[in-house]
């Protein structure tokens, strides 16, 4: 028992969960309790168990975890390096509450009472969790605040989201989805966000990225081997029927494919698609 | 955003060849063709009942997370009614996207499940409130089971905290029973096989439900688990239903590829000869090839001829024992639900049984076993076996190639396994006869691209 025991804690120590660097965080107004740890992508199985599926699929890098408390709270702090500001953002806004207030800080931010604070900054994503104690609105804004002073990196959308068009964006809602966008297995890789056309009625508008001349040959002939084709002005509109919410259909663009969904009938979608591509 | 002439849509040599393959890969299993050929919508057409819970499940159900809310609409309009989720899935996106499309389904006809991890420190209060939070998310008055998520031992059954929480919330009518799940260890050695705790959980009398890692080829512990969930009249749920396959690139010994070039060096640097090392590679390689040729027949008989045949085949195995009560599968998209619905009541025959088996026998000595910990220990670098054949797995038999890749990167290794430099120690020390070392290095060619 005693040599499983010890080959456990080698194990763990040497395969998943590592020292983190000197000067993990300094968090100002929160104490750190013992040592930070890191973990990677095999190591993150032990930390957040099936949870993980979702982070690797984002791309994670690393963890690194430790316990701060500050008054009666004590919370462990778990700092994400997603490899990419693309990937921290992805994984940030499938996390993040719908229902919880959005603050002005990092890239973006939310306080969750009484026990969750999650903020977006550059390539990490941040997750508090309080075990002790509880995160009221005020010491989880400053809590908030000191993470965000602590981390590099700039506190900017990520630079793939200036492919979408923002006339007409519903302010919030863009969104970075890895695959399999709206149900769809050939719709990888797409920044998308919710719009409201012309009439006042509310869509989706979606970049399918990378945005180079070559993916995005690849890309457009296989939807075109699967989807159907009709004609705007003179180009291509390749398009599907998706269940329970209308059509989806692409087109070529300068940002490379193109798409809308939600729309009612052909008319709509090609209306939809003239208004998106002339953003 | 000025527009871009769009090429005309055009059929590439490659896209004929790949459709052509899927094609026949499909026509051979029942019900597939059909449907291809009526064009009819596959729905659900065998039920059985979920232990003790006398709930009738559909044979194919959905889980895990990271897919669109109406992906669980379109599986259940097609007769799916049992779906698995799990607070830590996206920090309850995953039960968020559920409860969304709860509300265009009938309650009473779906089976909710959901799965907390169960920390040291945890209370009877913080498991009441974490439930709670899941049965916002879901927006449903009650959820039909509450499982302990990947318990690691058998101890953990015992969970003072868990059990009392379950106790008031069936007393409330919020929740009805309670399970646990286990996928096996995540590195060798470090938590107990699934079949021990899983048996245990069966025999406790406490834990109405069971979610098992079980396929073909993994079936001696899995049955186990089976046999004791049977004698005690709980609920099943396989996951993992594929076996994993790994192939071998081919050898030039004048000529070697960058990767066999460097572990023939190294080996050569221990001491080994060049010959001898040859002839180790070339040995498991005709392993491999004879493997595959012993299981042709089998293959070409049932259209496995790529890893979606063998997944959909692995899938049927599975449906046809009547014990297992139902598969779960992590439908992502609408597609994948569409191309395995068509398995619902179908059993293999006794020859197309004996054909798989044939190919298990086959291909026993490559193929590493889920929740299997056996070689625990063998390695002096600590190479996590059982990991890095589970990131092969995601690779071949989930297509999910970038998430593969990108976990094994994860682990560090970088452009070489410390497999190159080793002589081997690991070898003879699987007691199914996989060769560990050489499966590494193919998983490793596999997940870097080499």
């Amino acid at each position: 028992m005693i040599k499983r025991v010890f080959q456990v804690g080698v194990l763990l120590a040497v395969l998943s969960c590592q020292a983190a660097p000197q000067g993990f965080l300094t968090i100002a107004g929160w104490s750190p309790h013992g040592e930070p740890a890191t973990y990677d992508a095999a190591g993150l199985w032990e930390l957040i168990n099936g949870g993980a599926d979702i982070f690797l699929s984002y791309g994670f890098e690393t963890v690194t975890v430790q316990n701060f408390s500050a008054g009666d709270v004590t919370a462990s702090i778990a700092v994400y390096d997603m490899g990419r500001p693309l990937n921290a953002f992805g994984i940030y806004r499938i996390e993040a509450p719908p229902d919880a207030a959005a603050l002005p800080l990092g890239t973006e931010a939310v306080v969750s009472p009484p026990y969750q604070c999650l903020l977006l900054k550059d390539r990490y994503y941040v997750k508090v969790d309080a075990y002790e104690g509880e995160i009221g609105r005020a010491t989880g804004d400053s809590l908030v605040a000191a993470i965000v002073d602590a981390l590099p990196g700039e506190a900017t959308l990520p630079p793939e989201f200036a492919a979408l068009p923002t006339d007409g964006m519903v302010a919030g809602s863009s969104q970075y989805s890895r695959e399999s966008l709206y149900g769809l297995a050939e719709l990888d890789e797409c920044v998308h966000a919710t719009y409201i056309d012309d009439a006042g009625s509310v869509y989706q508008a979606f970049v399918i990225l990378p945005t180079d001349e070559a993916t995005a040959d690849d890309v457009w002939q296989k939807l075109a081997s699967r989807w159907k084709e009709i004609d705007l002005g003179g180009e291509p509109v390749l398009f599907r029927d998706v269940p329970y919410s209308g059509l989806v259909g692409v087109i070529r663009s300068e940002s490379g494919i193109i798409g809308v969904a939600n729309a009612a009938d052909k008319n709509q979608l090609l209306d939809r698609l003239e208004q998106i591509s002339a953003r | 955003m000025s527009r871009k002439k769009a090429p005309r849509a055009s059929v590439s040599r490659r896209q004929f060849l790949f459709a052509g393959g899927a094609a026949a890969a499909a026509s051979g299993l029942p019900g597939i063709a059909r449907a291809a050929e009526e064009q009819e919508i596959p729905k659900i057409k065998r039920h059985r009942t979920l232990g003790r819970t006398g709930f009738e499940v559909s044979d194919i159900s959905i889980g895990g997370g990271g897919k669109e809310a109406n992906v669980y609409r379109y599986a259940y309009d097609h007769g799916i009614n049992y779906f698995d989720t799990a607070e830590g899935y996206g920090n309850g996106a995953s039960e968020r996207r559920i409860g969304e499309a709860l509300q265009h389904m009938d309650r009473k006809k779906v089976f909710i499940t959901t799965k907390l991890e169960l920390k040291d420190d945890e209370t009877r209060q913080t498991v009441l409130d974490r439930f709670g939070k899941c049965q916002e998310r879901l927006r449903t008055e009650y959820v039909d089971a509450l499982y302990i998520h990947s318990a690691p031992s058998v101890a953990i059954l015992d969970n003072a905290a868990f059990h009392g929480a379950v106790k008031q919330l069936k007393a409330d009518a919020r929740l009805r029973f309670a399970g646990v799940s286990n996928h096996g260890s995540f590195y060798p050695g470090d938590e107990e096989n699934m079949e021990e705790v899983l048996v245990a959980a069966a025999e406790d009398g406490r834990f109405d439900l069971m979610l098992i890692a079980y396929n073909f080829m993994n079936r001696d512990k899995g049955d186990k688990v089976l046999a004791a969930c049977k004698k005690n009249n709980v609920g099943t749920t396989a996951m993992k239903t594929a076996p994993g396959r790994v192939e071998m690139e081919p050898l030039d010994p004048e000529n070697p590829s960058e990767r066999y070039a460097k572990y023939i060096d190294s080996q050569v640097e221990a001491g080994e000869k060049r010959e001898d090392v040859i002839n180790e590679i070339q040995g498991f390689i005709a392993e491999t090839e004879k493997t595959f040729a012993d299981a042709k027949p089998f293959m070409e008989t049932h259209g496995i001829t790529d890893r979606e045949g063998l997944r959909s085949a692995g899938a049927q195995w599975v449906l046809s024992n009547p014990d297992m009560h139902t598969i779960c599968i992590g439908f992502k998209d609408f597609d994948t639900i569409d191309r395995f619905l068509p398995l619902s009541g179908t059993t293999m025959t006794r020859a197309q049984l004996l054909a798989l088996d044939h190919y298990r026998v086959a291909a026993s000595s490559l193929y590493c076993r889920h929740a299997c910990t056996e070689c625990s220990g063998a390695c002096p670098q600590a190479v996590p076996v059982s990991t890095v054949m589970r990131y092969a797995y995601y690779f071949t038999e989930q297509a999910r190639e970038k998430h593969a890749m990108s976990k094994y990167r994860g682990l560090g290794y970088g452009d070489a396994l410390p497999c190159d430099s080793c002589n081997g120690p690991c070898a003879g020390k699987c007691p199914y006869g996989v060769n560990i070392k050489a499966n590494l290095l193919a998983a490793h060619g596999l997940l870097t691209l080499a």
